[in-house]
Order: structure tokens, then C-alpha cells, then sequence
């Protein structure tokens, strides 16, 4: 089955974080596979990356397949830096499908 | 110990003691020729002796020094306070080193390195054409350790408020910089404290670190990182095990000075300044019986137990040396030679009664008692020191404190060849030497404060030495006073009031106030100095007054200043002839 991508906006700081995170908590809660494009990321900091964070930790408490799908340069980056390798790893949830 | 180093460490410790009194000299009068002669005299004694028993770090050292000194002599530079500073902060560096050497440790460390980087930083400014070329470069001790495990590294524990990340300061801008003193072993992001929605609040920064950080740089450089962020981050720093030891290293190679343990911490480099307040806040804040600041420290983290035990090993080990110390005398030829002559002439004296047949007249029993009591006013004073010795080190400490707090001090001192005997100087030392930074910490104003009040901006400090041979007895008599602001009664009153030592409806006279500030644990400062507010406050000079059978009175007047007067017995509570009047009048038996 074919997932349409939520793309993630350019911004994933501070500044934008309180606008974006209750769209994206919301997809993890759905149950139903998401797939989150992170390709057009150009700028994440330490509040965007607790958000994704979030994101995973709801989604596996959801049973929501979710895949972080091609993380740009800044957002691999980032995330390598905080050694957070397993964030960005579809490890699929224990679910049914 | 090679008897070869144990000259090579006794010179220069003289030398390095002369450096320092002359550079205190040169700084109170810039233009005097003899003290920049004596300055630089004693700097190119220690460079010739380290050059001879091949010590290179301290050879080197005192080269820099010297071509600053040079530079002074030719006129190129002008003995200002900061010029006086660093010079003084080398000669305290050369002591360390040269400490050092007369250790028998097999690894201790070749130089301190964040002394010696951080004293190189404040000798460029003074320094010009090839000298500077000779000189690495500020900065760079601080490189990759190479470590090979984590156990080879620093690890820094932190923990930033929430706010941080609304407040433009993101942890990963702290944690990037890091890697300008080193290398990243491992980075440990901890999720443990992030919560749920609804409690998450996207804007709030709940995220802990772990960092295994690879370096060379000191503590300080490494909480330097997070200066901009001190106040907003719990930040535990712990050695690696190398460090350790080289803390280890350096408590023993500590000279012999009365120090607070958290100043020998500091000197070693395993506690900062920010730790050290941060750990005396604490232990002002608890109630009831006050944790020694050891404990505090450990159990914040900031210094590892076996490092405390070793400095409060080593402060047993210096009070020990110098009881010993004290036991032995250093006499001066003099002295020495004044009593022989007398023995001398008494033995001769004898030795021609004894000859002779007819019977000894009382005249020549007079003279003989003459030569007697002689002789041992001779051998009484070897006991004895005047006063002045203490000059040296009651000067540093003026100076630096003054220095420090932003504020301008002259100390004068009188009475210097009044003699005492030696083993109270030192007590009698620490106790003026706290009464003085006592006086320009809370006395003292700052310049712009005392000309607002039509006082001129250097402050006077005095130290007055008497006796006060009298109908109460014999005694001397130290006084301690400057031309400060005076003790502020209201502010006594309501600090008393506070702590419960003081019923609030009570007003009493200023007088009967004084007593206060000699009870444990008061101060009428907010936040502790490096200075004043230790931990220890007048209570204990006042102890170290009454061991003595003193007394300590202290009386002030308003905008004038304040004085603190020691009165100690002539004739100690053992019942020896301790302490003695000056040559001139009769021995105190």
C-alpha cells in the first residue's frame, strides 16, 4: 500500500515547533502508517529534534508504522551529532499489518 | 631527595621570596631603581640556577620573566598594577614549579599546563619582536588526549533549564564547541525526562547529556564552554583517572602555605571558582550544624573523594611542617656571634677567678651577673623574630585583595622590631592577614564611592605593633585598622535578627553589636568573595587569638573606619619566657 508522505517544512526549530507538533503527534496517534519526508528540512535544532522524538516515541505507543523518510543533509547531521542513530531507522512497530 | 635539587630548591625559594617582596616594592614606588635591580637580580638567579640543573620549564619561565624585566629596566615598559599582577602570578607559578622538582614523584607532570597557558596569555601583551616568536602559542595545550577509551576521558554530566531553548541558547551550540578543546568520544542524549503529550511542551528543553569528551584542556577551560550558559545548566565535570592523579601530584607539590581546602583545590585545577561558590552557597544554606565544604563537594560532584582526602591528608602534612619548622630555627650570624662573645668573655672571666687566690670582690660578681644576664638575653632572642618578617606576606595579601575587589589599599606598617617569638608569628600571621582582608573586603570602599565622599581613593590600612608593658600586665598589641566605611550597625542589627541571635525588639548600642561579628558563621554579605566569606570568619581568628591567651576587641566608627586590636600576654600560659621585649629592656621571665 502506497503512503502519501507528510512533508515536514523547512523550519524544524523553536520558532516553528509549537505550530507543527500537534499535526504531527496527531498522525502517531493515528494508527495508520505514516511516512514523514524530511527532505526539505533546512534548518532543525534541539526542539525539533525532541519533537521527533515525540513523534516516534507516540507512534510506537500507537502502533503506527512510522517511517522517517530521506532526512536531509542537516537533519542526519544533527541527529548523528546528538548519536541518536536509531531515531531515523524505520524500526516498524509490532503490528499487524 | 638529590642534594644537588634540595640546593637548587632552597635557593630559589629564596630568591623567589626576595622576587616577590621587590616587585611589591617596585610597585609602590615604580621609578625606585633598587627594587627593579633586586627584581631582576633574583629572576636571572633562578633562570642561572635551572639552567644549570638542566630544568627546563622553570629555565624557561624565568626567561620570559626576565625579558619583561628587561623591557621594564629599559623603560619600554612602566610597572603598572597589571604589569605587578602578572609578574607576581609567575613568581607564584616559578614557586609551583620549582615545588615540583623537589618532589620524588617519578610522574610528576613536566609543567602545569593551564597555568602556564594561562600565564603566557597575560604576558604577551608585554612581550615584542623574537621574544614573542619563542613563545608557543597561547591556547595550545588544549588538544585531543588521544584517549583510547572512556575511561582516558572527561565526562561531563549536564542538564539545561527548559527555558534554554526559547532563550536562543540551544545545548547543541554548547556541545559543538566543545570539540574546539578536543575530540567527542561519546555524546549521550537522555530521553528519560521527556514527557508525554500533554505535558510535552514543544518549546521546553528536556533533553540531558552525557559527553565523553577527549582532551588536555583543564577544568576551567571546559566550564568556560558553558559560561554563557552558567547560570541556566547543571554541569557536573569528572577527571578522568590521569587527571586524577595529576591532582594528586600537584596537592603534594603545594607549598607549605595555610590554606583553605578549597583554594588548594583550586590551585591544583580540580575545582573552579564557580564550583567552589556554588559548594559554599550550600553549605550557608543549610541549617544546624554546618557539613565540612570537603563533603559538599564530593557530594555535588564536583571533586572526586579521593582528591579531598588527599588535600585534607596534605593539610595535616603542612601543619606538621611547620610545627617542624618552627622547632628548628634559622639564626643569624649575628646573633649567634654575640652570644659566643659573651660565653666567651664569662668562660675567661671564670677561668681567672678560679686561678687566682684572693677572694672574689662584689664588683666582680656585679659584672659577672652583668655578662650573665647578657648572655642570655643573647640566647632568648634566638627564639625570637621581629615583627617585620611578617611584612612581606601582609603586604601580598593587601595588595592582591585590593586588587581583586577593584579597590586601591596602602598598608603601613610600624613596630616591626618588636620581637615575638616565633612560633606565634605564623599564627599571629593568618590572624592579620585575615583581619586585613576582612578590612578591604567589607571596610574598604571602592575609589569612586570614597571620593563621592571626600576620602581620597586609595584606602589606608595600617598594622601597628606595641607594647603595652602596664599595670595589667605585659602584653603586645596589633592593631588593625583602615579608613573604610565602618561597621554598619542596622546591617549587624538585622543579619542578627535574621539568624536568630538578636531578638527583634531589641536595640542595642553599636558597642554591644561588635560581639556578633565574632560569632561562627556570620557575615553581613550576600554572596561570599573569594575572600572573605570562606566558610571561616572572624570566630576563627578570634579562637587563634584566645589559644593564644589574647583577646580580640574590635570598636568602629561610622564613615571613619574600623580597628581591631590583638592583645596578646607578653608571657604565654606555659610559663616560659615566650615572648620578650625588645633589646633595650629587660626579658619578660
Amino acid at each position: 500500500m502506497l503512503v502519501q508522505p507528510m512533508i515536514v517544512p523547512e523550519e524544524l526549530t523553536v520558532h516553528h515547533v509549537r505550530t507543527l507538533a500537534p499535526r504531527l503527534i496527531e498522525a502517531a496517534r493515528s494508527g495508520e502508517r505514516l511516512n514523514l519526508d524530511l527532505s526539505a528540512v533546512s534548518h532543525i535544532d534541539t526542539a525539533g529534534i525532541q519533537l521527533l522524538l515525540t513523534v516516534r516515541r507516540e507512534a510506537n505507543s500507537a502502533l503506527t508504522q512510522l517511517e522517517f523518510a530521506n532526512p536531509s543533509a542537516v537533519v542526519s547531521e544533527m541527529v548523528s551529532f546528538y548519536q541518536l542513530d536509531g531515531l531515523l531507522q524505520a524500526h516498524a512497530p509490532l503490528l499487524p499489518v | 631527595m638529590d642534594e644537588a635539587i634540595a640546593l637548587f630548591v632552597a635557593d630559589c625559594s629564596v630568591r623567589l621570596d626576595e622576587l616577590e617582596s621587590q616587585l611589591l616594592a617596585l610597585e609602590r614606588e615604580p621609578q625606585g631603581r633598587s627594587a627593579l635591580d633586586a627584581v631582576f637580580r633574583a629572576a636571572h638567579t633562578i633562570k642561572g640556577n635551572a639552567t644549570v640543573m638542566q630544568h627546563g620549564e622553570v629555565e624557561w619561565f624565568a626567561h620570559v620573566a626576565e625579558s619583561v624585566l628587561a623591557r621594564l629596566r629599559d623603560g619600554a615598559l612602566q610597572a603598572d598594577a597589571g604589569l605587578i599582577t602578572v609578574l607576581l602570578a609567575c613568581c607564584d607559578h616559578l614557586r609551583f614549579l620549582i615545588g615540583l622538582a623537589g618532589m620524588e614523584a617519578e610522574d610528576s607532570p613536566a609543567f602545569a599546563d593551564a597555568d602556564r597557558a594561562r600565564l603566557i596569555g597575560l604576558l604577551v601583551p608585554y612581550l615584542e619582536g623574537e621574544e614573542l616568536h619563542a613563545l608557543p602559542a597561547p591556547g595550545l595545550a588544549p588538544a585531543r588526549a588521544g584517549a583510547a577509551c572512556a575511561e582516558e576521558c572527561w565526562r561531563l554530566q549536564l542538564r539545561f533549564a527548559p527555558e534554554v531553548l526559547r532563550e536562543g541558547m540551544d545545548p547543541v551550540y554548547f556541545l559543538r564547541h566543545l570539540t574546539s578543546l578536543g575530540r567527542i568520544f561519546s555524546l549521550h542524549t537522555c530521553i528519560d525526562d521527556l514527557p508525554e503529550p500533554p505535558v510535552y511542551n514543544p518549546e521546553l528543553c528536556y533533553l540531558q547529556f552525557v559527553v565523553l569528551l577527549d582532551t588536555m584542556a583543564d577544568k576551567q577551560a571546559i566550564e568556560d564552554v558553558f559560561s554563557f550558559v552558567r547560570d541556566r545548566c547543571d554541569l557536573q565535570l569528572t577527571p578522568p583517572a590521569t587527571r586524577v592523579k595529576g591532582y594528586l601530584g600537584r596537592i603534594q607539590a603545594l607549598p607549605d602555605d595555610d590554606l583553605h581546602a578549597g583554594e588548594m583545590l583550586m590551585r591544583v585545577g580540580a575545582l573552579t571558582p564557580a564550583e567552589l561558590d556554588s559548594g559554599l552557597r550550600t553549605q550557608r544554606s543549610e541549617s544546624g550544624e554546618r557539613k565540612p565544604l570537603g563533603s559538599i563537594l564530593v557530594d555535588e560532584g564536583f571533586v572526586p573523594p579521593e582528591v579531598v582526602t588527599a588535600v585534607l591528608q596534605r593539610q595535616d602534612e603542612i601543619k606538621r611542617e611547620q610545627v617542624r619548622v618552627s622547632q628548628q630555627l634559622r639564626v643569624s650570624t649575628e646573633q649567634l656571634d654575640g652570644l659566643i662573645a659573651s660565653m666567651g668573655v664569662l668562660q675567661r672571666t671564670i677561668e681567672g677567678l678560679c686561678r687566682r687566690d684572693a677572694p672574689v670582690s662584689g664588683g666582680e660578681l656585679a659584672s659577672l651577673q652583668n655578662e650573665m644576664t647578657k648572655a642570655r638575653k643573647c640566647a632568648d632572642s634566638l627564639r625570637c623574630s621581629r615583627f617585620g618578617e611578617l611584612s612581606r606576606r601582609l603586604h601580598r595579601v593587601v595588595r592582591d585583595t585590593a586588587q581583586e575587589l577593584g579597590k586601591h589599599a596602602d598598608l603601613r606598617l610600624s613596630g616591626g622590631e618588636i620581637l615575638l617569638d616565633r612560633t606565634v608569628v605564623d599564627l599571629l600571621g593568618d590572624a592579620l592577614m585575615h583581619l586585613l582582608r576582612n578590612a578591604i573586603d567589607h571596610g574598604l570602599e571602592l575609589p569612586d564611592q570614597r571620593q563621592r565622599v571626600g576620602k581620597p581613593a586609595h584606602g589606608t590600612l595600617s598594622v601597628e605593633a606595641r607594647e603595652d608593658f602596664g599595670e595589667t600586665g605585659d602584653w603586645l598589641v596589633f592593631a588593625v585598622s583602615d579608613d573604610g566605611a565602618g561597621i554598619d550597625c542596622e546591617r549587624v542589627r538585622a543579619v542578627a535578627v535574621a539568624q536568630g541571635l538578636l531578638s527583634d525588639t531589641l536595640r542595642p548600642e553599636a558597642h554591644a553589636l561588635y560581639p556578633l561579628l565574632f560569632e561562627p558563621g556570620f557575615s553581613t554579605v550576600g554572596t561570599p568573595t573569594h575572600f572573605s566569606g570562606r566558610g571561616v570568619g572572624l570566630d576563627v581568628v578570634r579562637d587563634a587569638v584566645q589559644a593564644l591567651g589574647g583577646t580580640l576587641a574590635v570598636s568602629s566608627a561610622p564613615g571613619l573606619g574600623c580597628r581591631f586590636e590583638i592583645r596578646l600576654p607578653a608571657v604565654f600560659p606555659g610559663g616560659r619566657a615566650q615572648l620578650q621585649a625588645s633589646a633595650g629592656t629587660q626579658p619578660v621571665v
